[in-house]
């Protein structure tokens, strides 16, 4: 008899835990109550204290990404406004697991100092899902105006959000805040290439090329 | 057309080689289908579970007890040999796969070739083989065993590095036959410790790849080597190659290999009209873009194309990704299975 368990989609794999013996975690998507996409952090791992290491890393992302008990859905999270936020839950689910067992878990600020250029990014909640990127003091400044619509287009990309009207403007297409994902996520938009080659060498890693195709170290 | 009794997966694995008619098409794993949710399900790491024929065995078995494949390949890489060989070795950790370092390599020359007389001892070779032993014993007739021996090429690359063993093809075809043969004891000893084992089937990889061999290569290096792999090594044996290899299909074809392990850059329909019915085609569901990153739905639609082109055996093209989602694998034998239902009749 099999003991695989139909637990939805598969949205995100950490293949080892450095916190926990090693062990794989997956986070699953099953759509429930209304269409709301609700997720669950498992592993196959029958080592003992599997159970309460799932149980801190579903908590640590409702902490840090705002999410709430599924509707419908015993022991899933989902997002206040249902919806999938797909390329955000990945990454909130990467940053739970790369927090300790115990550890302090709470929610970013929605400002991040930007060391390059020495000044602070605030984002402000604009209502219906909208944020607004600046810097206090920094409006007239064009090298500041560049560094917040990069930044800004790195959140877009990051947490799949949609332009605003104005630069340095995004929302997300669901109309809800969700002001803990942006916190989460203006650190990474501030070097958003980074971001991708880190996803990009994680896809890589584990895959099996020929030997005449191996990237030898 | 009669329909075929019901068989077992092993019944339909070796009837599929021989292009005789089966109940369904097979499921089938040349390579290998381990991953890390597997390795935690069996609690069997890599790489441990390359060098423990327990671990070995646990791990493999998931393919036919978990995913529903019809077949079991305990052999997950393609180093074991080489390993035995003397290669340096790159064991690496659970997400990923062991290499040989071929920017090391062992031999520069053809007179370096020795394959030691413990070969089949070294604790690498002896894994596979005890692994092998326990499926057979655990598992009896029910399902069909897999077993893998390196082809020459491959070893020439871990042996001598990839570069200088292709310009030494270049420079003296005369001393890379004489070493493609000397190597080729190697493939046949191991080969022949797995059938005594207990394999059902081996696969014999040899690396003489579209992107950097040549068709007329396979003709002048390998052909006349894999028509004596086919007449030593007395199981039927499965051919894998990556790559595009349609323009080589017709020289394998002529070889009296039982069957083709197909990547997905080769279309199921023109590898089975380049085959012409001489081989029996198993693989082609591609791996980094659908197995790995893609859904159920877009497996299955890979599925039903070879099952349409008449292939007589499916499963993923190569050894897939170690991160691949559960899902995917088992939708492959799901979707054999719906297919032949809508179809109403056996292959």
């Amino acid at each position: 008899m099999g003991r695989l368990l139909d637990l939805g989609e598969r949205v995100e794999l950490v293949s080892m835990d450095p916190h926990f013996h090693d062990i794989s975690i997956s986070l699953y998507r099953e759509t429930g109550e209304g269409g709301a996409s609700g997720y669950l952090a498992h592993s196959y791992s029958g080592k003992d204290g599997v159970a309460e290491r799932l149980d801190f890393v579903m908590r640590a992302m409702a902490v840090m990404g705002g999410m709430v008990p599924a509707p419908g859905q015993p022991g899933r999270l989902a997002f206040a406004c249902g919806e999938e936020h797909r390329a955000a839950v990945k990454r909130l689910f990467l940053e739970a697991c790369k927090k300790a067992p115990g550890s302090k878990v709470a929610a970013l600020p929605m400002s991040i100092y930007d060391r390059k250029n020495d000044f602070t990014i605030d984002a402000t909640a604009t209502g219906s899902g909208g944020y607004r990127l600046a810097v206090a003091g920094g409006e007239g400044d064009d090298k500041v105006a560049r560094r917040v619509d990069g930044v800004t287009r790195g959140l877009i990309k990051l947490a799949e959000m949609e332009p605003g009207a104005e630069l340095g403007e995004a929302r997300f297409a669901c109309g809800t805040t969700h002001d803990e994902l942006v916190g989460l996520l203006l650190g990474r938009a501030l070097n958003v290439r980074a971001a991708m080659r880190e996803a990009e060498a994680a896809a890589a890693r584990g895959v099996l090329a020929a030997p005449s195709a191996q990237q030898q170290t | 057309m009669t329909a075929v009794p019901s068989m077992t997966s092993r019944e339909r694995v070796l009837a599929a080689l021989k292009r005789k008619p089966v109940d369904r098409t097979p499921v089938c794993n040349p390579t290998s289908v381990a991953t890390v949710e597997l390795m935690d399900l069996v609690d069997a790491n890599f790489p441990f579970a390359n060098r423990d024929p327990e671990l070995m065995a646990r791990l493999a078995a998931t393919s036919y007890t978990e995913l529903g494949f019809d077949s079991i390949m305990p052999v997950f890489s393609i180093i074991q040999e080489s390993s035995a060989l003397g290669c340096k070795m790159q064991w690496e950790q659970k997400d990923n796969w062991p290499t040989v370092r071929m920017r090391e390599p062992i031999w520069e020359d053809v007179d370096d070739i020795r394959i030691p007389n413990d070969f089949l001892l070294h604790p690498d070779m002896a894994c596979v083989i005890e692994g092998i032993r326990m499926l057979r014993r655990e598992f009896g007739d029910e399902v069909a065993i897999i077993g893998k021996t390196m082809g020459p090429w491959t070893l020439g690359y871990h042996c001598f590095g990839v570069e200088p063993f292709l310009l030494m093809s270049l420079d003296d075809p005369g001393k890379t036959k004489l070493a493609l043969d000397r190597m080729k004891e190697a493939t046949i000893v191991f080969g022949l410790a797995q059938i005594e084992a207990g394999a059902d089937a081996l696969t014999v990889p040899d690396h003489a790849t579209g992107d950097l061999v040549s068709a007329d290569y396979y003709k002048r290096f390998l052909r006349d080597l894999h028509i004596e792999f086919v007449e030593r090594l007395p199981v039927p044996l499965i051919l894998h190659i990556c790559g595009r290899t349609v323009d080589r299909m017709g020289y394998i074809a002529e070889t009296g290999i039982a069957a083709f392990h197909f990547d997905s850059k080769n279309a199921p329909s023109e590898s089975m009209a380049a085959m012409d019915d001489r081989v029996s085609l198993v693989g082609n569901i591609n791996n980094p873009e659908t197995l790995f990153a893609k859904g159920p739905e877009d497996v299955r639609k890979e599925v039903y194309a070879n099952l349409d082109a008449g292939v007589q055996g499916v499963g993923p093209e190569c050894a897939i990704p170690l991160q691949t989602s559960v899902e995917n694998l088992r939708e492959i034998p799901l979707a054999v299975r719906d297919w032949h239902a809508e179809h109403g009749r056996s292959h």
